[in-house]
């Protein structure tokens, strides 16, 4: 992967792994100080629970202690309070002023804790966990009693927990930011190797693909989409390196036509008709000139893709009279009947000139196949509930042998049938694939319909003109002046 | 007529000027648009033929200036752009016509004429060329009297060639005339039209007036 040197921050890698790091350590952190507020407050609970009983026995031991016995009580509770499982453990007896009577050598407080203490529920004081409680009735002068015990070793509890999240945290901080950038590392050698790839392709070096590790995520999508693209741009380069040599050799013979007449024409003295007969030769190799030029741009201009810009209401049955009567002259010469079987208002939202081009190809072409004695009838159905068109142009010529049917709209296909026909002028190879671009760029099919021998008939489906195309021009424009 | 012809190219200048002379016209060449512009507003020419790319300025902005000088002169503008809305975008200029190179040198002429007809405002309901005359409103055709039943193509191309007799008119120009429709296929379409009307105006009838101009297109004479 390339990067700037100075901008590793910039890098997928350094993102992806900061963030994760980052997530991590937060999560951790919560997690170790809910921890340890949880067990602190384990223990004091503990403590608390453990203190109350004592409370509530020693309350009892008191109460039921004899008048004489009172040497026997502290013996006991000086007992209680060595082998307590609580260290700092310590009792204390007060009279009716809470003034002490009598205490376990553990001393509590230094000052005495507030007279508001309830009976019964711990406070923390002076370092300490405290119970007071009040007996019914006094005994050996003793009215109450306080248990505590000393805080600093539940304390040293926490503190050892504290050590040991501050040493799992610290190892969380440094191994997070570890595995997160390599885990990112891991993604992004592969996002590297499309980079690295992609980096190498130009267009005249487009067989590489990107390549794909099998695991089926999303870059795996990724490279699979890129692939799928750099197919389509590759295929669509060849289509258009193939058109540009063949439209550079069909310019070729027109050209090379005109070249040899000049230098015919200039190669010494002629009478006034030689002259004539090369410079109408010359005229015609430019009109041939002329009519390719004009059908290569009007399919650049088809292919361009923004034809809807130059959109309006066309009506395609005035099109279709005019191409009939165009042609009707032709086809009469050549003895073939051409007729309009049926013809619809039909409007379509379209490029006119275009729309125009489609027609008159394709009664041209009926009309260039057809042999004499022939007939071309051609028919515009609308249908309106389904809201499309149909032109048929149908002829009784030799037809389209199956295995010529898929290449009739390529660039520059002569059927062979086209080819080895002598009579009449050559056309440029283009017509029908003008055809089927225009027809594409309306949201249209065309369709070729021809067994050999037995005619063939073109269908041109196109789509209605919808009430909303008429309302964004608000007019329709007459192309039957 | 005074042409005055605006174009920069060397070759095509030089043919524009020596078959607009030919023509039997009087032809100014200028090469780029300020000459182009002195001598369209000493107002010397009665038409004007006018790239629009030049080296020095825009031909459509030539014309503005010329129409801003309240200058009525014919335009014909020369381009080899031709989408349509190039072509508005220069009539909407003030520009008469528009011809998309390549172009034929009849087709000028003819457009040429038309422009300058145009701005005479002769229209007239009667067309006659020597013993032809059509009738537009009746829609009657006669050669020395004897009236010639016609299709209405053939009565719109007779009409055509009339307006324009005695002008080489080109399959292209007849073809737009009568379909509106720049047919850009190999086939002559208008070539078996071009027939039946000389078959009915001339066949039975001496001398022939419609005549083939080989390699250009097709003229009506009165001889």
């Amino acid at each position: 992967m390339r990067t700037a040197p100075g901008q590793i921050w910039r890098t997928l890698r350094f993102r992806l792994a900061a963030w994760n790091a980052a997530v991590v350590i937060l999560t951790a952190i919560v997690t170790f100080v809910a921890l340890r507020q949880g067990v602190r407050r384990a223990l004091l609970h503990e403590l608390d629970q453990v203190l109350i009983d004592d409370a509530r026995e020693i309350a009892l031991a008191v109460a039921s202690s004899s008048e004489e016995g009172a040497a026997e009580l502290y013996e006991g509770l000086l007992r209680k309070s060595r082998g307590h499982l609580h260290r700092g453990w310590y009792v204390k007896l007060l009279d009716e002023q809470r003034n002490q009577i009598w205490a376990t050598p553990e001393a509590g407080p230094a000052h005495a804790p507030p007279l508001t203490i309830k009976p019964l529920s711990p406070i923390s004081f002076g370092g300490y966990r405290i119970v007071y409680d009040t007996l019914a009735r006094p005994v050996h002068g003793i009215h109450s009693i306080r248990v505590g015990a000393n805080l600093r070793f539940v304390e040293q509890d926490v503190a050892r927990i504290d050590r040991g999240v501050t040493m799992a945290a610290g190892a969380v901080l440094i191994a997070a930011p570890l595995c997160g950038y390599w885990l990112a590392a891991r993604a992004a050698r592969t996002i590297g190797a499309i980079i690295t790839t992609a980096s190498r392709l130009r267009p005249s070096h487009l067989d590489e693909r990107l390549p794909i590790h099998g695991a089926g995520d999303e870059l795996d999508q990724l490279a699979h989409t890129v692939n799928g693209l750099l197919d389509r741009i590759a295929a669509y380069l060849n289509t258009k390196r193939d058109f540009l040599a063949n439209a550079a050799h069909e310019l070729r013979t027109p050209l090379a036509a005109i070249r040899s007449s000049v230098e015919v024409a200039l190669n010494g003295d002629r009478s006034y008709e030689e002259y004539e007969d090369l410079l109408v030769d010359v005229i015609d190799e430019c009109g041939a000139l002329e009519t390719l030029v004009n059908q290569l741009l009007l399919l650049a201009e088809t292919e361009a893709d923004l034809p809807a810009a130059k959109f309006e209401l066309v009506e395609l049955q005035a099109l279709v009279t005019k191409a009939v009567d165009m042609f009707s002259g032709v086809a009469e010469a050549g003895g073939v009947s051409l007729r309009l079987k049926a013809i619809d208002r039909a409007c379509v939202y379209g490029n006119p000139q275009h729309l125009r081009q489609v027609v008159n190809n394709l009664i041209d072409n009926s009309v260039k196949y057809t042999p004499s004695g022939g007939q071309i009838s051609v028919e515009l159905a609308a249908d309106a509930a389904r809201g499309r068109v149909d032109l048929k142009v149908a002829d009784t010529g030799p037809g389209i042998p199956q295995v010529e049917q898929r290449h009739i709209f390529e660039r520059f296909y002569r059927a062979e049938s086209a080819r080895s026909r002598g009579a009449g002028p050559r056309g440029t190879g283009l017509g029908l694939s003008i055809c089927q671009s225009v027809v594409h760029t309306h949201g249209g099919a065309i369709e070729c319909r021809s067994e050999q021998g037995r005619g063939a008939c073109f269908i041109v489906t196109l789509p209605l003109a919808t009430p909303s195309d008429a309302a964004d021009l608000g007019k329709v424009v007459a192309v039957n002046q | 007529m005074d042409v005055l012809v605006v174009e920069d190219d060397e070759v095509l200048g030089k043919a524009l000027r020596r078959g607009l002379e030919e023509a039997g016209h009087r032809c100014t060449w200028a090469k780029n648009g300020e000459k182009a512009l002195g001598l369209a507003t000493a107002q010397k020419c009665d038409a004007l033929v006018l790239d629009l790319m030049l080296p020095d300025c825009q031909g459509l902005d030539v014309l503005r200036e010329i129409r801003a000088h309240g200058i009525r002169t014919p335009v014909i503008i020369l381009t080899a752009l031709g989408s349509v809305e190039e072509r508005v975008t220069g009539l909407n200029a003030g520009a008469d016509d528009y011809l998309i190179k390549p172009f034929s040198f009849p087709e000028l002429l003819a457009r040429l004429s038309a422009v300058s007809r145009r701005s005479l405002n002769l229209t007239s309901q009667h067309l006659n060329v020597g013993p032809l005359s059509l009738d537009l409103s009746t829609r009657r055709v006669a050669r020395d009297g004897h009236e010639i039943d016609l299709t209405p193509t053939e009565f719109s191309l007779l009409e055509f060639f009339m307006r324009n007799s005695g002008q080489v008119l080109t399959r292209k120009m007849l073809s737009e005339h009568l379909w509106d429709s720049d047919w850009e296929g190999v086939t002559n379409v208008i070539e078996v039209h071009i027939t039946r009307l000389r078959g009915k105006i001339d066949r039975d009838f001496n001398p022939p007036l419609l005549q083939t101009v080989r390699g250009r297109g097709y003229v009506l004479r009165a001889v």
